[in-house]
């Protein structure tokens, strides 16, 4: 039952957010952003798990082998730059998403 | 040229601290001397610009009615941000086109036999605020008034005619505030005859903008710096002294650790003054806005998409030079062996997504250097903004204070880290239109 309740929960919880653009009545208020704010927040999740996992694969690769730390760092930094490049560019586009503006 | 993207602009003017370039301005007239278009945001002249265009339009429209609710419809227009500062001449002008261009695609679904697609959009929809427009410049005698009307508002006969009117006496206190808002603001004078729309905008003709000037200084300097360091390469033998050290310690880089691993050592020699000349130069210009008062012209799109594009034409050029131009397509797709030519299906559609995987990494390009420019100034601007916001809530000097010092500190080592990034972010451009004209040129598969 304790599982039904959960689901349950969520569901509301999700709901409530994904509507409330549709439930706000003027254009350009403030729950329009949501769609664009959440989408931000996925993208900054997405990208810090993203480079989390490309550190911990540099820093474990420099522990078994020292030698070749100097290599594992330029790629380290190239990958993180890539990764950093569009999550810019999609954190800007999520946040300037109104589609309920006016 | 200016646009408006992300706040972090380009401007037609150098900012200055106020007490250096300090303006005082006693009448209207002065400020149109050197900003007719300063004078007319204001909203006294938009007034009274609109009431004189309603009176000429009165005498050219033959329905009289619509006129009453335009002034209101355009005061209640400008609330929003896009239309802020419009002047009614262009606002009229800006919703006929866009009314024509909703009726054509709106016909082109719902009425597409319709002999005119305006016709059929106004009969399901008759109230829109713009249909009296759109039907007095049918025909061709009022739409000949109608435009000369729009450039006799915009003219300077009307701006000297308003500032002739006692309602251009302005009060002191409207001028100080005129004063205060264009002082430390160096205006660039627009040798090639643009004229500005206001400090952001152009409104015609090529407009001298900041960030051209600061490119202009960086390419300079980036050729009387290395024009110098061949001098030295040339006669001497081992590099003495700071400078010298630095840039032939940079070039070697670029040349060993960028170009080199990119391209192999075969052709690097040959590109190797196109990516020192990529390098430095978006080093130079990442590095100008770190500068206080100026700022980094890689912050503005169409620097960035033009240097993407210098890269994406090379790789381009040089890969159908190198292997001809049927060639450099059979080379983005690999040959796959299956049985029943299978194997040509699958090679085909590799091919058309190596197609789009090179004109999309040749654009990510630009938005990745873009990208990091503008997202790191704006962190930076938001946590200065933390002390003035403070300033803003509580005047307490206890609480204003240490608020004031954490977000000088976060600042201090965001910058920092803003510095890092020039860097890294000039090497990553460098690194990867190395690798793409490398893996251009170069037969896989």
């Amino acid at each position: 039952m304790l599982n039904s309740v959960r689901v349950v929960f969520w569901a509301m919880a999700l709901m409530l957010v994904m509507a409330a653009p549709g439930m706000a009545q003027e254009a350009n208020s403030v729950a329009g952003a949501i769609p664009g704010a959440v989408g931000a927040g996925l993208v900054a999740i997405g990208a810090g798990l993203g480079i989390g996992l490309l550190a911990k694969g540099a820093v474990e690769s420099i522990a078994r082998q020292p030698d070749s730390a100097g290599t594992i760092q330029v790629a380290m930094i190239i990958a993180a730059a890539l990764i950093e490049g569009f999550t810019f560019y999609a954190i800007y586009v999520c946040s300037t998403q109104n589609p309920f503006g006016g | 040229m200016a646009s408006d993207i992300l706040h972090i602009k380009d401007s037609y003017y150098f900012d200055v601290p106020k007490t250096i370039w300090t303006r005082h301005y006693e009448s209207p007239a002065q400020i149109a001397g050197s900003f007719p278009w300063f004078v007319r945001l204001d909203d006294d002249y938009q007034d009274w610009e609109a009431d004189r265009f309603i009176h000429t339009l009165s005498e050219i429209t033959g329905e009289p009615g619509a006129l009453e609710s335009v002034k209101s419809n355009w005061e209640k227009a400008k609330h929003n941000h896009a239309n802020h500062g419009k002047p009614l001449d262009r606002y009229l002008n800006d919703g006929v086109a866009k009314l024509e261009a909703t009726a054509r695609t709106w016909a082109s679904k719902n009425a597409p036999d319709a002999r005119d697609p305006l016709d059929a959009y106004l009969a399901k929809n008759p109230t829109d605020e713009f249909a009296w427009v759109a039907k007095m410049i049918r025909d061709p005698q009022k739409k000949a008034a109608w435009e000369k009307a729009s450039v006799d508002a915009n003219s300077q006969e009307a701006l000297q005619e308003y500032l002739s009117l006692d309602r251009a006496k302005w009060d002191q206190h409207k001028l100080d505030g005129y004063s205060k808002a264009l002082s430390g603001k160096v205006f660039i004078p627009q040798v090639f005859g643009g004229q500005l729309r206001n400090a952001y905008e152009a409104e015609t003709g090529f407009c001298v903008s900041r960030y051209m000037i600061l490119e202009v200084a960086v390419a300079v300097i980036v050729l009387f710096a290395f024009r110098w360091l061949a001098a030295k390469v040339k006669d001497g033998g081992s590099p003495k002294g700071k400078m010298w050290n630095l840039l032939e310690g940079l070039v070697q880089f670029v040349r060993n650790q960028v170009v080199v691993p990119a391209m192999g050592d075969h052709d690097a020699d040959r590109f190797l003054p196109l990516f020192l000349t990529l390098f430095f130069f978006i080093l130079g210009c990442n590095l100008m806005g770190m500068l206080p008062f100026l700022g980094a012209p890689t912050a503005a799109f169409a620097t960035t998409s033009a240097l993407a594009a210098i890269v994406f034409l090379t790789s381009f050029g040089f890969g159908v030079k190198e292997l001809g131009p049927v060639g450099f397509f059979t080379n983005q797709a690999p040959h796959i062996d299956m049985p029943f030519g299978i194997g040509k299906v699958f090679s085909f559609l590799i091919l058309m997504i190596e197609l789009l995987s090179f004109g999309i990494k040749h654009l990510i390009l630009s938005v990745r250097l873009l990208a990091n420019m503008v997202a790191g100034h704006l962190v930076l601007l938001a946590i200065m903004g933390i002390a003035f916001g403070a300033h803003a809530v509580s005047m307490h000097m206890g609480t204003w204070s240490v608020v004031a010092m954490i977000s000088i500190l976060g600042t201090t080592v965001l910058s920092f880290l803003e510095l890092f990034v020039c860097f890294l972010q000039a090497y990553v451009f460098t690194f990867l239109a190395a690798l793409f004209v490398g893996s251009a040129i170069h037969h896989h598969h």
